[in-house]
């Protein structure tokens, strides 16, 4: 688990690039930051990833949406991918209430195979140690990228 | 499983709640105003929505909208109808969301999102759903939702 979080903008590199392009992760207003193997974005709070304006908690579709581009982005990064995988399957537990403010996602591999790719993902708030969510992904990966070229699970 | 609740109540009483909750899904914050939520059909036992393409909500320029997208408005439309089932409203939150894509949306293709009420016992109601192509009507994705029921923050009244 990464414990940088926070920490100086030297950890940014050109994933930044990639998901500056999306409009998606624009609106979602995401930052990532690389560090080392791990990959961990950010969502910067904005009013509109509000889902119930009277307990002031984050959406959980907002939530899935940010666990799911930490994987897709992990996935793609790890692999060198040209462009983002194809998501086939995203089932996510919310574990505590969310509160107004900025969350953390970070995923990890679990294996990437000739034609799928299985992903866990956690996202945080204020504690790393108390995850508001966990998803477990599997990406489509045949077509995407060479699986030849794949690192080892 | 209990019975659909707001069948105990008058055919005026869930008209007019229905109507509140309507209003409130589609006004009370800036995310469902950003994604341009349409109602096509709404009542106890289901809702239907309609999504606009937005190219705001595309992983990729020049993709169709995103499979997160997609979840978000899964996760809303769920939420609408146990809300919807309630006797006396109180708040919910998702605790599990299943959701499997089998195709991705064209780029300008706007989206219907269903949600069918699967039932509630002790406080846990089920909902399951799925989104199609609004001009051809193919499958983009299906899933299904677990709610608690009477979650911690203030009762929601979208009256006042």
């Amino acid at each position: 688990m990464s414990s940088t979080v926070g920490q100086t903008e030297a950890g940014y590199l050109s994933l930044a690039d990639c998901l500056a392009i999306s409009p998606f992760a624009r609106f979602l207003n995401i930052q990532p930051r690389i560090d080392g193997d791990c990959v961990v974005l950010k969502l910067c709070f904005a009013e509109h990833h509000i889902g119930n304006p009277m307990i002031r908690a984050l959406h959980g579709g907002i939530v899935a949406s940010l666990c799911e581009l930490s994987a897709s982005t992990l996935l793609a990064f790890q692999t060198r991918a040209p462009s983002m995988p194809g998501t086939l399957n995203h089932n996510i537990s919310y574990l505590r209430s969310t509160i107004a403010a900025d969350c953390y996602a970070q995923a990890s591999i679990e294996r990437i195979g000739r034609r799928t790719a299985t992903l866990s993902a956690r996202a945080w708030q204020e504690d790393v140690e108390n995850p508001v969510a966990i998803s477990r992904l599997t990406f489509r990966t045949k077509g995407v990228f060479d699986v030849s070229d794949q690192p080892p699970d | 499983m209990q019975n659909n609740l707001v069948d105990n109540l008058s055919a005026n009483a869930q008209s007019d709640r229905l109507d509140i909750l309507a209003r409130y899904f589609l006004t009370s914050n800036l995310l469902f105003e950003s994604l341009r939520l349409e109602f096509i059909h709404f009542d106890a036992s289901r809702a239907e929505i309609r999504i606009p393409f937005n190219g705001e909500f595309e992983l990729a320029s020049d993709e169709g909208l995103s499979t997160g997208i997609l979840t978000t408005a899964l996760d809303s439309i769920f939420g609408l109808v146990v809300l919807a089932n309630l006797k006396q409203l109180a708040p919910v939150a998702t605790i599990g969301l299943n959701v499997d894509f089998t195709s991705t949306p064209r780029r300008g293709e706007s989206v219907i999102c269903h949600a069918e009420y699967g039932g509630s016992s002790e406080q846990v109601a089920h909902v399951r759903g799925h989104v199609v192509g609004e001009e051809h009507g193919k499958m983009f994705a299906f899933g299904s939702a677990t709610f608690m029921i009477g979650t911690r923050g203030p009762a929601i009244n979208p009256i006042s």
